[in-house]
């Protein structure tokens, strides 16, 4: 039951490699949520109270709801729409990702040998999503983009968290405080209305910012 | 307990309700919290400190924190005591302080947020006994501070500092997590209780371990050469900051240094040595600098550094008791130390809480822009001289108080034994003496030229008297002033425990001990006040029918006096920077008057920090020299700096699953 | 009761005294005949009846300021112990207190000074503060060398123990003698540190801060620095008389030394001219000197006794 939910949150990820439109990222950021929080119900047996509860309220809430909520009303207002062209094609970039998807299958394999407290699949597919994430940011060209996809990069890392939460379960506690740092950083830009985001503008104009 | 977990919890939400807070909401609700935390930890701080129990409470965390033990010891309520009353004493004075400020309510939300943030991190991190909990409250105080640093982030040279500052607070706090992770390595655990039997056991640990800390907090608290931040901090943070950053924050560093030797016990005669030695240099380099600056706070700023001084010699004068085994020079050092704490909080808060009132009315800190401020603001003007007489450890003050028991444990150490004791003794009477001398005349100078003779630029308007809510905390602490001066066995009580503590159970009682010592001191200050009390009546009356007249200040003849031809601060201090060029670097740049006619004339002086000089401004450049040789690697782009970690992650795993 | 009355006395004469012996041993030096010996007593009681002319600029600090000085000064008095008599109050660390409270008092000398806002005195007050940076240290390492030296943290002790000690304390005591000498003439404002008769800029130093003072506060300055004086000479002479005399012999010797200081005074102020400013640091330093070398001896020669 949960190697068909991680699946289905790394096959998510390969659906935004595909994606042009901004929505997209952001369903996918909710619909990630929403996995995480029936991952972690399933694993009810594995943490103890205090950290499930939280990572409940956490996944649910948080993830699934109140942030995509948050962004989609700021898309919206801006009438952000697209991505713009990406440095290397739709094509081959799908082509890499479901590569890097495969290659995750190959560490989660790896990981079975090696360690024996990790869940493997969590474990391979983080992986997979991280450097995807990775990936994703040096293809994409818009800044708005980019936030949104470091959004995805931390759900990964979440996931990795989750991965190893049986040997150091103050990884759990690390990787909500992650959560919480981004959350924050950017609700603050978007309270803050930093319009300069919002505006079509290209990463290309953030090559002022050097020494 | 309950108590106190109810004080640090009314603290933290207060913070947060401030912060959210519309309006005069803010002000008044973080004033209300602090003095009701403040009520609500003294019972306990009370009981403690005069009792010598101790309280402790156990939680269980996930690692690495482990077990954290929060221990309410007697050193722990002492420091609560001046968080606590500081922390409120500040806020209360930014009511009116930061009205100033008023529309920017989003600045005001983060200051009341990150001032409740920092007292509440301050309280957290005297009581705990757990090394990872107890980083984390440092870090959080440093966070805290740098926030309310740099508060007018408008101002170019406010960034500036608050990022020094910053820079400053991280690097210290790396010398102690490495102490502090080498020490949980050794000792299994996080928990104090266990770094203590480490240290007991190995001496050798110990000493490494004692200089790291050493470094750690002395950069904290402002030993020389690691004080630059403090001069540059200081100034640029608004005054009840400042107030609680000088009297509070920098205190932390010597409690982290007490807790250490705490658990260290005895320690070497050469860790002694060093502390006493670096704590006299601190002193007389923090009041020579503080004589050459004009602007004011930055004058405090440096003052504070020579009260550190202070304060670590009567340490490092404990330390040497414990090392030769002489138990009455560990009593006088350490209460002398912690005498000196809690007296420098008092009157360093009141001169920056003055310096506050001077920049809020007159809007400069330079004090050679200033003059005759006593006719406009009489109170103030009376409670900074109070303050001023009391940093100058003159008698019938509180000051006075902490360095007679420093010169005394001193004159005891000549009385010893060994030749390096006496010579130490004797080079710290000597500097003891030199640091107070220094400091009478930084004050007279400082006092002198803002409050007293005349404006020296004439003012946009004229300067009020500072509110009530500006006064009220000034008046307060010079109440303590006076009180503690005139009868210095009101702070016995409260001192026996700590001091107790630290020195171990071979030191005699200190109440009977001190008690002994100050009696006739408080007869002799008595008998002062009764001279002076004849002496005034005596010339009341004299002069009770005769003619006083009024007049022009004696000018000799003159028929334009002027008054900017009054003594400046630059002046008053020159004779005295002129003996000390050596060690205090003053830049000057003279444009002569040439020809007949001469137009352009100017004359421009800057002191330096000598550490500045020779040791940090040289460092920084050879790093900058070294970083510039990477400049090639920054593009600007993101991706490609995306696209480096992405590769480098690659090759990790690559090489960690082929590794295998 | 008897060192009570035998101070006071002293403390009501012999400042008028000294400075009238200084007086007239320069008067004859210089071939005059000179003022009456009770001159600056006569002074005083004409100033203490006088009113008082104050400058518009000074604040309560001005009218409080020669009052605390003089406070100060008489407290150092009531803590030093006269050959014969004792203190009136000695204790454990009585010489901390008498430094600082002549402290405190020249404290509020100086702010009297700043509060005039004349540039005059703004100078004296700015020198005054400069020359104690040098005087007090080193007279902390006198002290303190006494103290090593006998083994006892009061006046009263360290005095009677003084001479009961092997030969070398003749060193000592002469060093130190020599040491407060210093001492008395820069905290007395004498030749060559400072002239006394008048105020122009190459001797601004004591007389000019008080150029605005006038009346009892005037006489209350003039006073405390004579009683000061008288202090200082009290001390120099203890380090003179032997501890083991009979107290009217002490006494006796004492007002004989405090007299001949007053004449050494004299001579020094006709004999040396007043020296250029930027010297005077580098004499007052001779004081710092002297004391190191008072303490270098006690370090070296108590060392090697024990």
């Amino acid at each position: 039951m949960t190697d068909l939910l991680i699946v289905f949150i790394g096959t998510s990820m390969l659906y935004v490699f595909a994606a042009s439109r901004i929505e997209a990222y952001i369903k996918t950021l909710s619909l990630q949520g929403l996995l995480f929080f029936l991952l972690v119900l399933a694993d009810i047996d594995e943490l103890n109270d205090v950290n499930f509860f939280f990572l409940l309220f956490e996944t649910l809430v948080i993830k699934a709801l109140v942030i995509p909520y948050f962004l989609l009303r700021v898309i919206r207002k801006n009438e952000i729409g697209r991505e713009v062209e990406p440095y290397l094609s739709q094509f081959y970039s799908l082509l890499i990702a479901s590569m890097v998807f495969i290659a995750g299958f190959g560490m989660a394999f790896w990981s079975l040998e090696i360690a024996a407290g990790i869940k493997p699949l969590y474990f391979g597919v983080s992986i997979s999503l991280i450097v995807s994430s990775l990936l994703l940011i040096v293809i994409r060209k818009r800044i708005i983009t980019h936030i949104l996809i470091y959004m995805l990069l931390e759900n990964g890392i979440f996931l990795l968290s989750l991965s190893v939460a049986n040997e150091m379960p103050v990884m759990v506690n690390v990787g909500i405080l992650l959560d919480l740092f981004v959350g924050i950083y950017l609700l603050v830009i978007f309270f803050n209305k930093i319009h300069a985001m919002f505006d079509g503008s290209h990463i290309d104009v953030l090559t002022e910012l050097r020494d | 307990m309950t108590l106190v977990l109810a004080g640090l919890g009314l603290v933290f939400s207060g913070g947060a309700l401030a912060a959210l807070a519309k309006g005069n909401a803010g002000r008044l609700i973080s004033t209300i919290t602090t003095l009701a935390s403040f009520l609500l930890l003294l019972p306990p701080i009370y009981s403690v400190l005069t009792g010598g129990e101790t309280r402790q409470m156990v939680l269980q965390w996930s690692e690495p924190a482990g077990m954290v033990r929060f221990v309410i010891d007697p050193l722990a309520a002492f420091f609560m005591f001046i968080i606590a009353l500081g922390g409120w004493l500040s806020a209360f004075y930014s009511m009116d302080y930061m009205r100033a400020y008023r529309e920017d309510a989003q600045g005001l939300s983060a200051y009341y947020f990150f001032l409740h943030l920092l007292i509440a991190s301050m309280l957290v991190l005297v009581i705990v006994q757990n090394a990872f909990v107890f980083l984390v409250a440092w870090e959080l105080m440093s966070l805290a501070s740098f926030f309310l640093v740099s508060f007018e982030n408008g101002k170019e040279e406010v960034r500036k500092a608050g990022l020094y500052y910053l820079v400053a607070m991280q690097a210290g706090a790396a010398f102690l997590i490495a102490a502090f992770a080498f020490m949980s390595f050794k000792a299994g655990s996080m928990d104090f209780a266990r770094f203590s039997e480490v240290f007991h056991q190995d001496a050798g640990l110990s000493l490494w371990m004692f200089l790291l800390f050493f470094v750690g907090f002395g950069a904290k608290a402002g030993f020389f050469p690691l004080h630059t931040w403090l001069p540059l901090a200081h100034p640029a943070a608004p005054s009840p900051v400042s107030a609680i950053l000088s009297g509070v924050m920098i205190k932390t560093g010597i409690y982290g240094l007490l807790r250490i030797l705490l658990l260290m016990g005895p320690p070497e005669k050469g860790l002694a040595m060093m502390v006493f030695l670096v704590s006299l240099v601190s002193g007389l380099f923090g009041v020579m600098n503080a004589i050459a600056q004009r602007d004011i706070k930055k004058l405090l700023a440096y003052s504070s550094i020579e009260n550190i001084g202070i304060i670590g010699m009567g340490i490092g004068l404990g330390m040497l008791g414990q090392a030769y085994g002489q138990p009455g020079l560990t009593v006088l050092g350490f209460s002398g130390a912690l005498l000196h704490v809690f007296n420098h909080f008092t009157f360093k808060s009141v001169l920056f809480y003055g310096a506050g009132v001077v920049y809020a009315r007159v809007h400069t800190r330079n004090i050679e822009d200033l003059g005759g401020l006593i006719r406009f603001m009489p109170w103030t003007a009376t409670l900074f001289l109070i303050a001023s007489l009391a940093i100058s450890g003159l008698p019938a003050l509180n000051g006075f108080v902490g360095e007679f028991a420093l010169y005394y444990g001193m004159a005891t150490g000549l009385l010893s034994a060994s030749p390096g004791v006496i010579l130490l003794s004797l080079v710290g009477i000597a500097g003891l003496a030199f640091i107070g001398v220094m400091a009478v005349l930084c004050f007279t100078n400082v006092f002198g030229v803002s409050f007293l003779g005349v404006n020296r630029r004439p003012f946009a308007h004229a300067p009020g008297e500072a509110s009530g809510w500006m006064l009220l905390p000034m008046g307060l602490l010079s109440v303590l002033i006076v009180l503690i001066g005139l009868y210095p066995p009101i702070t016995f009580p409260f001192l026996q425990q700590v001091v107790g503590s630290l020195a171990g159970e071979a030191a005699p009682a200190l109440r009977t001990e001190l008690g002994v010592l100050y009696a006739p001191v408080v007869r002799a200050i008595g008998l002062f006040a009764l001279i002076l009390l004849g002496l005034f009546l005596l010339r009341s009356w004299m002069l009770r029918n005769k003619r006083i007249a009024v007049f022009k200040t004696w000018d000799c003849g003159y028929q334009a006096p002027g008054s900017r031809f009054q003594y400046t601060a630059s002046s008053f201090a020159a004779p005295f920077l002129s003996l000390t060029r050596a060690v205090l670097p003053v830049t000057r740049r003279l444009l002569r008057p040439q020809g007949l006619f001469p137009e352009d004339a100017s004359f421009e002086s800057r002191p330096r920090d000598l550490a500045d000089v020779v040791l940090f401004s040289p460092l920084l450049g050879l790093l900058r020299k070294f970083f510039g040789l990477f400049t090639w690697i920054q593009s600007g782009k993101t991706q490609r700096y995306i696209l480096y970690g992405l590769v480098f992650l690659l090759l990790v795993i690559i090489w960690i699953v082929g590794g295998g | 009761m008897m060192e009570g009355l035998i101070v006071f006395v002293l403390i009501g004469f012999a400042p008028f005294l000294f400075v009238g012996i200084i007086n007239r041993v320069k008067a004859i030096w210089a071939g005059r005949r000179g003022a009456p010996l009770l001159q600056s007593l006569y002074d005083f009681v004409k100033l203490m009846r006088k009113g008082q002319v104050v400058s518009g600029t000074t604040s309560f600090v001005f009218r409080i300021g020669p009052t605390v000085y003089l406070g100060g000064v008489l407290l150092a008095a009531l803590l030093t112990p006269v050959p014969g008599a004792g203190a009136v109050m000695g204790f454990a660390g009585d010489f901390l207190l008498f430094a600082y409270v002549l402290g405190l008092g020249k404290f509020f000398l100086i702010l009297s000074a700043m509060d005039t806002g004349s540039s005059f005195e703004g100078m004296g007050a700015s020198r005054e503060a400069t020359f104690s940076t040098i005087v007090e240290p080193a007279f902390f390492i006198l002290i303190g060398s006494l103290v090593l030296l006998t083994g006892h943290l009061s006046f009263e002790g360290i005095f009677q123990t003084l001479n009961a000690i092997s030969g070398y304390t003749v060193l000592v005591s002469s060093l130190s003698v020599l040491c407060l000498f210093l001492m008395l003439l820069t905290e007395g404002a004498r030749v060559p540190v400072d002239d006394p008769n008048t105020h122009l800029e190459l001797t601004m130093i004591h007389e000019v801060m008080v150029l605005d003072t006038s009346g009892p506060d005037l006489a209350f300055i003039q006073y405390a620095s004579a009683l000061k004086m008288v202090v200082v000479a009290t001390l120099m002479a203890h380090l003179l008389v032997p501890p083991d005399l009979p107290a009217w012999a002490s006494t006796g010797l004492y007002l004989a030394l405090l007299a001949a200081t007053a004449g050494a005074v004299g001579a020094v102020e006709s004999l040396i001219a007043r020296l250029r400013m930027s010297h005077v640091p580098q004499f007052i330093f001779l004081m710092t000197a002297l004391a190191w070398t008072v303490f270098a001896s006690v370090l070296f020669f108590s060392q090697g006794d024990f």
